[in-house]
């Protein structure tokens, strides 16, 4: 491996490193009442990074065979051709110490009869729960992955990473005897995802799965549209991190910022939120998705505040841009696989639980909606606009819910949505759903929320 | 033949040598994949080189049928003793499965002909292995530089050589050979009043004479410049006109509509739709599916089964849909191939036989309304056809642009929205797969 950070370095960069991958993935999915297509796939390689300055370098290959390694550092060192001007700081070795290695079970290995009771399981509890369902697609997917680091400080270091998920979906129909009296056919979907092996799979875990999915028939097929336009949002706890991860984790992602290009990037130790709000990224979270040992570059799995008491505390660091910046990376250098290079990237990401309660929150707005199931979101980085998709939510009409809502868009401003956060909730929840965040790379992430009034957003509609 | 491409004759033979193998483990029938691509990037960040990418991928995929059972497999560990191993192993996870009468290898009088040589659509570049990194890096210098000032300036040249084939143990063996040059480039520039205001500009073509990224900064720019001050517009139903660059968002969700699968599964909107006129008159949509020298042609599926040109709506009226080998059977439907190549919406204006039609000729048809110029997120329910998007774009009256827009929303139904179909131009972008031009649509929902 010296050898070859010795060619990845060569023609003058300072800092070179490797990262060795050996992944598994298997899958099996349920489709009309079978378990009948499954797969493995298998993926290996070592990506070799060059850096000189702030500069880049990458190669990889698929093997590793000393020449074809070889070939990629000196593809990777070409990057020196190009010396940068600017002053770096260069990198330190890393100071934080890792959690322990998890025993955890291997995808590889696991029962396929096991795996495929779980997926009839799952579907036997589903059409015994609502007679409506038609249709049940259940997928298992498991992966076992191997990860070596070496870099050019000398620091070694070896991760085993499994992720595991339970996914369904439904779809339904209320046919003739629908509440609006024609038929209808709607879908639901929902997934619970975590790093473990198989031995994450228990009968409640299909029980919750079920729960999550039947409980919201009833509301689907009601729901309708609101009449759109600004107005105040609240926002349920658990997967109402999709704003946290929307409008602001994105943007302090230190990539975009020390590149001009986010709309946070002047705003380090300014009040961003009111006062009392903690928001945070954290690869410690036991089993979450976003858990992370280290992270791609071999720093150590941290928590990490970004905004604390409302003032805007730290970027999330990569070692590029903390070095740019002149702190600790923060332990978010993630990448896809050994095919990218890493760059800044969330983990887990939540707000830390205030003082208000939901009842309060939806008492306190003559017009509004409630919101608390999401599809996918996006966000323009520069002008920090955000948008989050509804599957699931009500209308709130003098102080009370009332008509289910479904498939709108609300949009936002990002300063702007953290500055009108008015009640944050005591209810804090993790939501363990499958949340992957696709930033030129997907990786697995996980976010959370308490509940929390937004005093204004723009909400699609009729 | 191909001199273009990537795939040599050792690599065929192991493909085969795989492709018996399974056989000897108890497959009934295998389809094997060799991907292998190619893939250069070079970054340019403020002026100056900041990454460059060198990388070459294979992989080998398997779909492997075995007693009435059926599994995916991949791998890119391609050495011949990991290669046995894994074959076996996939041949023995695949008799795990439970057993479905309807996967099996597509008929063999449905797959393509004459298609081994790779480059019979004139899709690969000959000169590709020719352009040397020096000049790659100097033209997305070139391309990546502009006068104006701004806050941030992010350009990428990448190239590909993308080579695929496909045997199957019906005796089908196919190539497609095919080569990219593109470049993109973000811009964020600031206000006098300090708001930021961003644009993103791309182009490609798979011949590098073709290529031409020159203007694209420059565009970029200006599409930054003219966001300046935004408004908001009252809410209501208005005429939204949606431009090329963009209007592919709204084919999508016919397509997947279209999609055998999803009316198996009951999640279409557009569920025993065929033969039906379900839209307007003027609307055509056609895939012009082996177009030689056009990115997005192709001569066979995944599933080597052949792909035709012909209309998928034509005059309003459901004329195709895309059935792959496996839902055919499943459902009895008349197979067909798993998805478009190449879908074009055919140019049409109120009140006009023009074939030549313009984003500003729509809108000075339209006279007042908003035009589209990107989405920014939402989604759109497969089952109903419900949607909602963010937009970005501006307000138009008298069919000149008066100002750009505040954060907005278009929400809707598919069938509604095109039932309000007012105009296509004939402006798709000449390098995209999707031949989508601007698009005009009335009595839409917006919110801002």
């Amino acid at each position: 491996m010296d050898r070859i950070i010795a060619a990845a370095l060569s023609g003058g960069c300072n800092y070179a490193d490797l990262y060795f991958e050996n992944t598994l993935y298997r899958s099996l999915t349920l489709k009309d009442g079978a378990v009948a297509s499954g797969g493995v796939h298998v993926d290996y390689g070592v990506g070799i990074r060059s850096l000189c300055g702030g500069k880049c370098g990458y190669a990889y290959c698929e093997n590793t065979d000393f020449p074809d390694m070889l070939k990629a550092a000196k593809a990777a060192s070409s990057i020196a051709l190009y010396p940068d001007q600017r002053e770096w700081k260069g990198f330190g070795p890393s100071k934080t110490s890792a959690m322990e290695d998890k025993a955890a079970g291997l995808w590889e290995m696991a029962d396929n009869r096991r795996l495929m009771e779980i997926l009839e399981l799952l579907e036997s509890k589903l059409r015994a729960r609502d007679s409506r369902i038609i249709k049940v697609i259940g997928k298992i997917s498991g992966s076992d992955s191997y990860i070596m680091m070496y870099n050019s400080l000398g620091e070694l270091r070896c991760d085993s990473r499994p992720m595991g998920s339970l996914n369904a979906s439904i779809i339904f129909s209320a046919g003739q005897d629908g509440p609006d009296g024609a038929s209808r056919t709607e879908n639901r979907s929902s997934g619970l995802s975590f790093r473990l092996g198989p031995e994450m799979f228990e009968e409640s875990m299909v029980d919750q799965l079920v729960d999550t999915l039947c409980s919201g028939i009833d509301r689907c097929l009601e729901a309708g549209r609101p009449k759109g336009g600004r107005m105040p949002v609240v926002m349920g706890a658990g997967a109402s991190g999709i704003l946290l991860h929307e409008a602001m984790g994105h943007a302090f992602e230190a990539d975009f910022n020390r590149k001009g290009q986010s709309i946070f990037c002047d705003k380090m130790g300014q009040q961003v939120c009111p006062k009392g709000i903690n928001i945070v990224d954290d690869g410690t979270w036991t089993d979450n998705r976003g858990e992370l040992r280290y992270d791609d570059e071999g720093i150590a799995g941290q928590k990490t505040y970004m905004v604390e008491d409302g003032v805007l505390t730290s970027y999330l660091h990569d070692r590029l841009s903390a070095s740019y910046y002149g702190v600790e990376p923060t332990g978010n250098g993630r990448r896809e696989g050994f095919r990218y290079p890493p760059i800044p990237r969330m983990r887990l990401t939540y707000m830390e639980s205030g003082n208000d309660c939901l009842e309060d929150m939806i008492s306190s707005i003559d017009k509004g909606i409630y919101v608390d199931e999401f599809s996918n979101g996006q966000v323009k980085i520069g002008e920090g606009d955000f948008t989050f998709y509804v599957k699931s939510g009500y209308e709130i009409e003098n102080g009370r819910l009332t008509r289910p809502i479904k498939d709108i868009n609300v949009i936002g401003n990002g300063p702007q949505a953290l500055s009108d956060i008015v009640m944050v909730g005591a209810d804090l929840k993790i939501d363990n759903s499958t949340w992957t965040c696709g930033k030129e790379q997907s990786v697995p992430v996980g976010c959370g929320m308490p509940s929390v009034k937004v005093r204004e957003l723009t909400v699609g509609g009729e | 033949m191909n001199t273009i491409g990537i795939i040599n004759e050792n690599e065929k033979v192991l493909c085969r040598a795989c492709m018996e193998k399974a056989m000897e483990c108890g497959a009934s029938a295998v389809r094997v994949s060799l991907s292998k691509s190619i893939q250069n990037s070079i970054s340019i960040l403020d002026g100056e080189v900041d990454k460059i990418c060198y990388n070459e991928d294979r992989s080998i995929y398997l779909n492997i049928y075995a007693g009435g059972r059926y599994g995916c497999y991949s791998t890119n560990r391609l050495k011949s003793k990991d290669l046995d191993s894994f074959v076996d192993m996939a041949v023995q996870t695949t008799a795990l499965m439970a057993p479905d009468p309807c996967r099996g290898l597509p008929m063999p009088h449905t797959k393509a002909t004459a298609c081994t040589d790779g480059c019979e659509l004139e899709l690969a570049d000959p000169s590709y292995h020719d352009i040397s990194q020096e000049s790659k890096i100097a033209a997305a210098l070139a391309a990546g530089k502009i006068g104006q000032s701004y806050e941030s300036l992010e350009c990428e040249y990448s190239d590909n050589m993308d080579d695929n084939y496909i045997i199957d143990s019906d005796g089908f063996e196919g190539r497609h050979t095919e080569s990219s040059f593109g470049f993109c480039c973000e811009i964020v520039i600031e206000d006098p009043e300090g708001n930021k205001h961003s644009a993103y500009k791309w182009t490609s073509a798979p011949f590098h004479k073709d290529f031409k990224p020159g203007e694209l900064c420059r565009q970029a720019y200006e599409e930054a410049l003219s966001q300046f001050w935004p408004k908001p517009v009252s809410n209501g139903k208005k005429t939204v006109v949606v431009m090329a660059k963009c209007a592919s968002r709204l084919i999508g969700p016919i397509i997947s509509a279209l999609d055998g699968n999803s009316m198996q599964q009951k999640l279409s909107f557009l569920q025993d739709s065929m033969g039906k006129q379900l839209f307007p008159e003027s609307f055509n949509l056609y895939d012009d599916a082996t177009r030689k020298g056009r990115a997005g042609s192709r001569l066979f599926d995944t599933e080597g089964v052949a792909v035709h040109e012909g209309p998928i709506i034509e005059k309003g009226v459901v004329k195709r849909y895309f059935v792959n080998s496996y839902c055919a059977k499943k459902t009895g439907m008349e197979p067909t191939v798993e998805g478009p190549s190449r879908p074009c919406v055919l140019p049409f204006i109120c009140n006009s036989d023009k074939k030549e039609i313009s984003l500003e000729d729509i809108m000075r048809e339209c006279g007042e309304g908003i035009v589209v110029s990107g989405f920014n997120g939402g989604n759109c329910n497969p089952a109903n056809g419900d949607f909602s998007f963010g937009i970005e774009g501006y307000a138009f009256e008298n069919g000149k642009i008066t100002h750009p827009l505040e954060e907005a929303l278009m929400t809707g139904n598919m069938l509604e929205l095109w039932g309000n179909f007012k105009a296509a131009g004939s402006d798709a972008l000449a390098h995209a797969r999707w031949q989508i031009p601007s698009l005009a649509f009335g009595n839409v929902d917006i919110n801002t």
